[in-house]
């Protein structure tokens, strides 16, 4: 599908690339905002990063993995940001960037097994999960609430919210890999 | 996964870490690979849920975004331009409406939405405000629907006419005035000088004071009995200019060098960014720095450059010949450039050979090796610590080190800017955690410009000042064999001195 999406782009029909967008957006967005926590710098490297495959497009290799390409722009564009914060940034700042330099072959090998079904299968993972696991997945995910904001609707301390979270995760993760819980 | 580090690992992605959280976090990611793995699953599973829950998860907006973008680069050769997110948008709607509480849609503003529903005719603009606020209206189209309908008063054309004529008016005044009259930046302002420092500006001969701003062309002279420390480059660089030393700036405001005609001065340089280009120039020699600490002495028949940090080019000004040097080593230029090693000062280490160097080619000079290093597995350790004059940036040669039980007199100094600069085997190590008098400094020294490891820290070799109180104090230092106070601890030194003010100090 990428091949003849690139095909329609490059041949002139610019509103090709929106379908590119919107097929491999949610990949890319997952990929940054496993490494950012700031929803917004999320979305404007997600940009940067289309916006650099939109002027790179000439240079796609035909049958090429589509989602495997754009991380690699996202890990670019990432670690550029990483480097700006360990040399600029505060202590805390240098800290994370360090952690997250750490952490990222780690990471990239976790998301070179996600596939198109992916997202598919982590919702219906979700609904396998307990109902107060999956309550607290949703307020944080779906309402966006903070863990402290979570735990004082649940009459939980934020240090039992961030274990539920740890663990629906946990559980999600086998889930996904087809193990049983 | 340990509670301490699972509330870490929640609180990376929430992003609410403190630091004696992520240090704990960082130690344990590289000390245990099972928890980089955890760790690397539970953020694989956070981004997953994050884009497929989080707001726009099948990325509409994401492709307006990203397709508007485009469409708008077409006109400028297919460069996409970026669009403003809703961050941004809402951090300018919030200023504006700090600013603006309410505000009458004007004709313009509705022209505006005009043309943004006609996309097909609009012409190629640059990004103005009246664009960006079109882009705004069009991410958010709360904003349209509730304006007013495009009603035009009578009386509105004319005033809006008459507004519009001034503003162009105003415009162009202030547009020439930036072309044609406005005097461009100085080159140089004096931080501080002594009474012997005249400014020679066109005939006139002005007496130098303090945060005087010399401009292009000026030439400032140091007199017998003179001093002057002077920044360039609105603070990128400074000069400290010992007696019987003239400097001459040059006459093109847009030029970037400065020219040590005679005398001796010390020059740091913080690094410049790719591209830019500032020189240092002698009758002998050019001097290119990128981000420095140097001397240069201008002598009768040569010019001495002592390199105390970094790299410059040097080029010799009567063959054009050039040269790297580098931190440690020492260069006299005259007929020929010879570098020497500052440290074994031994024979010339290398010598510029006219015959065979090409121009424009430097050849690569053959630095003798550094100290050598410490058996590996060493403890790192820290020997003394130093006394910093940080006005001038060099160590003040009656505490180089400073003794156990010193007694420090202010008023006998050079400066009361100063610093205390840690002296380590290896001299370089992971970080150096500082404590005077007891209590930990706040910040973690890592010598991020070489092996500088000071208490009141340094940017890239420009110490930081501080000045002691009067009274005893007790100073140490720790090494540690990685960054951020992690990895093995090394041999901690701790040592007292005293403190005092008194121009006629008691004898001993």
């Amino acid at each position: 599908m990428s091949d003849e999406l690139v095909e329609r782009v490059l041949g002139g029909e610019k509103e090709a690339f929106r379908e590119i967008v919107l097929a491999y957006g949610p990949a890319v967005r997952a990929f940054l905002a496993a490494h950012l926590s700031d929803r917004h710098m999320v979305d404007d490297m997600a940009q940067e990063t289309f916006f650099a495959a939109y002027a790179n497009l000439r240079k796609w290799r035909w049958g090429a993995d589509m989602t495997a390409w754009l991380r690699g722009i996202a890990r670019n564009k990432l670690n550029a940001y990483l480097r700006r914060h360990y040399t600029y940034g505060n202590v805390l700042e240098r800290l994370q960037a360090s952690v997250l330099q750490t952490v990222q072959p780690h990471l990239a090998q976790a998301f070179e097994w996600d596939d198109a079904e992916t997202f598919a299968q982590l919702k219906a993972c979700l609904e396998k999960l307990p109902d107060r696991l999956r309550n607290v997945v949703e307020a944080r995910y779906t309402d966006r609430l903070k863990v402290m904001d979570i735990g004082a609707s649940l009459g939980k301390s934020p240090n039992a919210v961030s274990s539920l979270l740890f663990r629906a995760r946990k559980r999600l993760q086998m889930c996904m890999e087809g193990e049983e819980y | 996964m340990r509670q301490e580090e699972l509330q870490a690992t929640q609180l990376l992605l929430d992003g609410t870490l403190s630091v004696r959280s992520a240090r704990a976090l960082l130690r344990g990611v590289r000390g245990d690979p099972e928890l980089t793995d955890e760790l690397a699953a539970q953020q694989h599973l956070h981004g997953l849920l994050e884009a497929a829950f989080g707001p726009d998860p099948d990325c509409t907006r994401l492709a307006r975004l990203v397709q508007t973008a485009i469409e708008q680069g077409r006109s400028r050769g297919d460069r996409p331009v970026k669009m403003r997110t809703e961050r941004r948008v809402s951090r300018n709607l919030k200023t504006r409406s700090q600013q603006r509480p309410v505000k009458v849609k004007t004709r313009s503003h509705l022209r505006n939405m005009e043309t943004q529903m006609l996309p097909a005719q609009r012409p190629a603009k640059y990004k103005t405000h009246a664009r960006l606020r079109n882009m705004e209206t069009q991410m958010l189209p709360a904003v349209p629907a509730a304006l007013p309908p495009a009603r035009r008063p009578a009386f509105l054309p004319k005033k809006l006419g008459l507004a519009a004529g001034i503003l162009v008016a105003l415009g162009a005044v202030y547009f020439a005035h930036q072309k044609f009259f406005q005097r461009p930046a100085p080159p140089a302002e004096i931080l501080a000088t002594s009474t012997d420092v005249t400014v020679c500006r066109g005939t006139a001969v002005l007496p130098a004071g303090t945060r005087m701003l010399l401009r292009a062309g000026d030439r400032l002279k140091i007199g017998p009995a003179g001093t002057a420390e002077i920044a360039l480059c609105q603070g990128a660089a400074h000069m400290t200019l010992s007696a019987n030393t003239a400097v001459r700036f040059p006459a093109a405001a847009d030029a970037f060098w400065v020219e040590i005609t005679r005398g001796a001065s010390h020059v740091s340089v913080l690094p410049q960014p790719p591209g830019s280009k500032l020189a240092f120039i002698s009758p002998h020699a050019e001097v290119w720095v990128y981000g420095t600490r140097f001397d240069l002495t201008v002598e009768q028949d040569q010019t001495r450059v002592s390199m105390q940090e970094g790299e410059v080019t040097l080029k010799n000004r009567r063959n054009g010949r050039q040269l790297p040097l580098r931190a440690g080593y020492d260069a006299i230029v005259g007929a020929t450039i010879t570098i020497e090693n500052r440290a074994s000062r031994k024979a010339p280490a290398l010598r510029e050979r006219p015959e065979r160097a090409a121009p424009h080619a430097p050849p690569a000079p053959q630095h003798a090796q550094p100290a050598p290093a410490p058996p590996p597995g060493a403890r790192p350790r820290v020997e003394s610590f130093t006394l910093i004059d940080a006005l001038r940036d060099r160590p003040i040669p009656e505490f180089d080190p400073i003794p156990d039980g010193a007694t420090i007199n202010l008023a006998a100094l050079p400066t009361r800017s100063l610093n205390i600069r840690a002296n380590l085997r290896p001299k370089r190590v992971g970080s150096v955690r500082f404590s005077l008098d007891g209590q930990q400094m706040r910040r973690l020294e890592e010598g991020t410009a070489g092996s500088i490891y000071s208490l009141a820290g340094d940017m890239h070799g420009d110490y930081h000042s501080w000045q002691p109180e009067v009274g005893w104090h007790v100073v140490a230092a720790t090494p540690y064999t990685e960054d951020f106070g992690m990895g093995e601890a090394g041999d901690p030194l701790r040592i007292r001195f005293r403190v005092i003010d008194e121009a006629d100090p008691p004898s001993p």
